[in-house]
């Protein structure tokens, strides 16, 4: 190849170069705008994700709140971005966005008074790392991002505030039933333990802690602290049929909710079964 | 001001000494006389020569203070003034001083060529002056003097080396210009790494095609460096005395290549980022002894038990400063002794030739000015524009969900460079053939009466440990393989008295079926790295995946864009609120719309896992399996909750007998 031809050709790859970069760079408004977009949407999608596991026991799947557990989140007054009243109300300063990323990341040390009527007798636990907690900066921004999804876009009338939903009610099983339905190999099979502790990680941990020594961050403020199972002195006190009637009826006044009706007999079994593994009790 | 000044000084000189000596006045015609000294004021300084008329002073002045160029010009002035022959011969004299100045200024320029010279330079014709003023270049020009002044001819044929070397140092040059721009935006800290990633992308104009050429750069370096050695292997270009030190530099550029790719896969901080070092950093606590190395390795590369805020900051560090720097000495001294040392190699056909014209004519010599210096530059051109048109349009770097260490991803991957080793660390087909012969000698040695105790005899003790597989055998294969290839090679001809002789097919018949057995058990290693090999999650949970992955799997091959499964490429405006039975998806109709077939795929793949279970695959398959994809609209603000629920008849009482694989979908991500 000639010199000049190489030349010719050089010249011509880097005109088309630069025109590719043209070419590239008229759009790179548009792009940036919708890649913003696309990452402001996956942080919605992570704040659900982490919504589901961390504040759905409270404050409902849908924010609508828990009588007993938790104030609605999914609400007019909170959410009216324009005129904040419940901000005002509170006198914060600041925008919805920081009062929200504050209040997951340090809870909430004392007692709203504008729930003064109400019965929450739990604190918000704090949750960020900065504080004791589990959550990482993104995650609470993530957090945060999804709860504000809630709030009506420019022109939609604002939706009338939410009642909580009642806490779910259980029916009490006799305990003659409760030996009946041990479906069980006891001692149980890894099999059980591990889905027990799915079952458990997702629904347990934030008040009974991951290690289950009772100690989740949902455990600060409740009346009486969450058993911790690794405990075995206490453990040997606690039968299996005692332990059985905690889950599935709750004991509501120490802030433990009953499970009945909301896991089918065997996942709180297989649940049962998980917790007291530290200690090894498995017969009644 | 110094204009008069000099005038005015040589002037006085002449009046004092006039008044000192021999009374003469005036001489020097000027018809005034001379003014009174006065040394007390200094006023002399700005005597002016009223004899001279303004014009006149000018031309003085000019005359003494021209450049030289036009100095040369003066008499040829002072002639035109008076004749018309003279007026011709300035305009030629002009001529020439003009092009003078124009040459010099080229030669400046050019670091030793004139302007004929260029002018041929750029036309590929010969030089014109003698001596050859293109090594005047070479000897001038800081960059023309790092490069030889010719090759041999054959040497740079395009079939013999495939310009993988250039290639290389190419894509070094491309990541560190894109890398020092990417460094303007980032932050090494677990805080704030993704969100600058995010911001890079989303804010900052050509940011992501910043980025992406990084990363199209980074994984085509790693393919080059990985052909070039091969193409160096295979051309038997590592031997002869001289140029097994070049092969070893190259051996440790490779390793460092691989350590340079690898650092900066974790600088994103997202789930990929996280888990693909995390394995690759996982290798090294197993190297034995690990209470020790191990340990201490582990905990040196993380910075702690897991990849955290210390770890980040050393492999940014590494990534940055050290490795670079390394590759650049390294580069260095692979590319001096290539250029100075021994040059390129040539076709080992043309070299053993017996025909010694042949031989000759491979020798020729080649001037890199300009015949080579303009074919890198084309090539430099050519691959600019394809690597920007494909960051551009094809390929974009991933970027995943945050990193989240109490999640490791279903499935996820070391960087595809490294598959082979995780392919090792599956312990699936060396170490079973290596269980086999220690078992074999085992029982032989009971066979024959000695009852060892178990253990004593291992070809490799621990090989249950990842340790073998994954840091031990690697670890040994480099240096002893690749570092020691031309040493080995030469003591083996040695040894067995053969010709030394670099011709692949005809000579190095061994060679052949070393390179073929090695390069299909990489091949099957790596393949038994990736994650459709050996896999043990259950099979709901692999419906699950096929079609809402978790975030955070990393493609098994490079410079393919990451794959979001076939739910998210759908997209939020393409799934319609309800609850579907699959069951009722089974044929797909040609009137089906995209979402419909993609319910038909689910439930075929989901009555696949059936079929599998009534053949008897306990592991794979799933009695009477059903499946239910719900699409819910969870908030009215555009997101939507994904379920797909696959439930089965229960195989053993504690089974759940129910999956559910959740994600939820907002109205503006992209997945394409």
């Amino acid at each position: 190849m000639s010199v000049q031809f190489k030349i010719l050709i050089g010249i011509l790859f880097t005109v088309a170069t630069i025109a590719a970069l043209i070419i590239y760079g008229v759009n790179e408004d548009n792009r940036m705008a919708t890649y913003q977009k696309n990452f402001a949407g996956r942080s919605i999608q992570a704040g659900a994700e982490y919504f589901e596991t961390y504040c759905q026991t409270c404050h409902g799947d849908r924010g609508q709140g828990i009588v007993g557990k938790g104030p609605p989140l999914n609400r007019t007054d909170l959410l009216d971005l324009k005129n904040t009243p419940y901000l005002k109300a509170i006198a914060w300063n600041g925008t919805t966005a920081d009062f929200l990323r504050d209040t997951i990341a340090a809870g909430r040390p004392q007692f709203s008074t504008w729930y003064a009527g109400e019965n929450y007798p739990q604190h918000m636990p704090t949750w960020s790392q900065d504080f004791g907690g589990p959550l990482r900066p993104d995650q609470i921004d993530a957090l945060v991002n999804y709860i504000l999804n809630w709030a009506p876009g420019e022109n939609e009338p604002l939706v009338p505030i939410r009642t909580p939903t009642p806490a779910p009610t259980s029916t009490p099983i006799p305990p003659g039933e409760i030996v009946k339905a041990i479906p069980f190999p006891v001692p149980p099979s890894n099999d059980i333990l591990a889905a027990g502790k799915t079952i458990y990680d997702k629904n347990c941990s934030p008040c009974h802690g991951a290690e289950l020594q009772g100690n989740g961050p949902g455990a600060q403020g409740l009346p009486k602290p969450p058993r911790n199972f690794t405990d075995c002195t206490a453990m040997q006190q606690f039968s299996l049929l005692q332990h059985h009637d905690a889950v599935v009826n709750g004991r509501t006044q120490n802030g433990m909710p009953a499970w009945g009706n909301k896991l089918s007999n065997e996942q709180i079994w297989q649940v049962i079964m998980y917790e007291r593994s530290p200690c090894k009790l498995y017969t009644p | 001001m110094g204009l008069f000044n000099r005038e005015v000084k040589k002037k006085t000189t002449n009046g004092n000494g006039a008044a000192k000596g021999n009374g003469h006045n005036g001489a020097d015609g000027h018809g005034n006389g001379q003014l009174p000294v006065n040394g007390e004021n200094g006023a002399e300084l700005f005597e002016v020569k009223t004899s001279q008329s303004l014009p006149e002073r000018v031309a003085e002045a000019a005359r003494e203070h021209a450049p030289y160029a036009i100095k040369q010009l003066i008499p040829w002035l002072e002639k035109a003034r008076s004749s018309s022959e003279g007026r011709e011969e300035l305009v030629e004299k002009t001529k020439e001083v003009v092009w003078q100045q124009v040459d010099n200024t080229t030669r400046a320029v050019t670091a030793g060529m004139g302007v004929a010279d260029t002018r041929a330079f750029f036309r590929g014709d010969p030089p014109i002056e003698k001596p050859n003023p293109r090594y005047k270049v070479h000897v001038n020009a800081f960059f023309a003097h790092i490069r030889p002044k010719y090759y041999e001819k054959s040497s740079t044929k395009f079939s013999h080396t495939f310009a993988l070397g250039y290639l290389a140092a190419y894509m070094f040059f491309l990541e560190t210009i894109t890398g020092v721009i990417l460094m303007v935006f980032y932050t090494p800290s677990d805080r704030r790494a993704y969100e600058d990633i995010v911001k890079l992308m989303s804010a900052i104009p050509f940011g992501q095609l910043m980025r992406d050429l990084h990363r199209v750069g980074a994984e085509l370096m790693v393919l080059i460096v990985v052909l070039h050695m091969t193409r160096v292997f295979l051309t038997g270009s590592f031997k002869t005395p001289t140029r097994g030190f070049t092969w070893l530099t190259g051996v440790i550029l490779l390793i460092l290549t691989f350590a340079l790719s690898f650092s900066g896969y974790l600088l994103p901080w997202d789930q990929l980022a996280y888990w693909a070092v995390t394995i690759g950093t996982s290798m090294a606590k197993a190297v034995p002894p690990r209470e020790i190395v191990g340990y201490f390795s582990n905990l040196i590369m993380r910075g702690g038990d897991t990849i955290n805020q210390n770890g980040l900051l050393r492999f940014y560090l590494m990534h940055v400063f050290a490795l670079p720097g390394l590759a650049l000495v390294f580069i260095s001294v692979h590319y001096y002794r290539v250029a100075r040392t021994h040059g390129i190699s040539i076709p080992a056909g043309e070299e053993e030739s017996p025909d010694p014209a042949v031989r000759k004519a491979a020798k020729e010599r080649i001037d890199y000015l300009p015949e080579l210096f303009t074919r890198e530059l084309l090539w430099a051109a050519i691959v600019t524009f394809l690597v920007i048109a494909y960051s551009a349009w094809v390929f974009h770097a991933p970027l995943q969900e945050h990193s989240n260490p109490q999640h490791t991803p279903l499935h996820t991957t070391a960087p595809w460079y490294f598959l082979w080793i995780q392919g090792l660390l599956k312990d699936a087909f060396v170490l079973p053939v290596i269980r086999a012969i220690d078992t074999t000698i085992y029982s032989t040695a009971q066979f024959i009466g000695l009852n060892l105790p178990q253990g004593s005899i291992c070809l490799v003790c621990g090989y249950d440990s990842p340790a073998w597989m994954g840091v031990i055998i690697p670890t040994l294969i480099i240096p002893a393989l690749f570092l020691g290839v031309p040493y080995i090679n030469e003591y083996w001809e040695k040894f067995w008295g053969s010709k030394p002789s670099r011709q692949l097919l005809k000579n190095r018949k061994g060679t052949v079926v070393v390179a073929v057995i090695s390069t299909i058990f990489m091949m099957v290693i790596w393949y038994q790295g990736t994650p459709f090999y050996g896999v043990t999650a259950p099979p709901a949970v692999e419906v699950g995946q096929e079609f809402l992955p978790e975030e955070g799997v990393l493609p098994p091959v490079p410079l393919v864009p990451d794959d979001w499964g076939p739910v998210r490429r759908l997209g939020y405006a393409e799934l319609p609120v309800g609850k579907y039975d699959l069951s009722q998806y089974v044929v797909p109709k040609p009137t089906d719309t995209e979402f419909e077939r993609l319910l038909s795929a689910m439930q075929q793949v989901i009555m696949q896992r059936g079929k599998l279970w009534a053949e008897g695959d306990l592991t794979h398959g799933l009695p009477n399996p059903r499946g239910t994809f719900i699409i819910e609209q969870w908030q009215q603000n555009g997101l939507k909750r994904i379920d797909l629920k696959i439930q089965w008849d229960k195989i053993t009482p504690s089974d759940t007998g129910v999956y559910d694989r959740v994600i939820y979908l907002q109205k503006d991500t992209v997945y394409k």
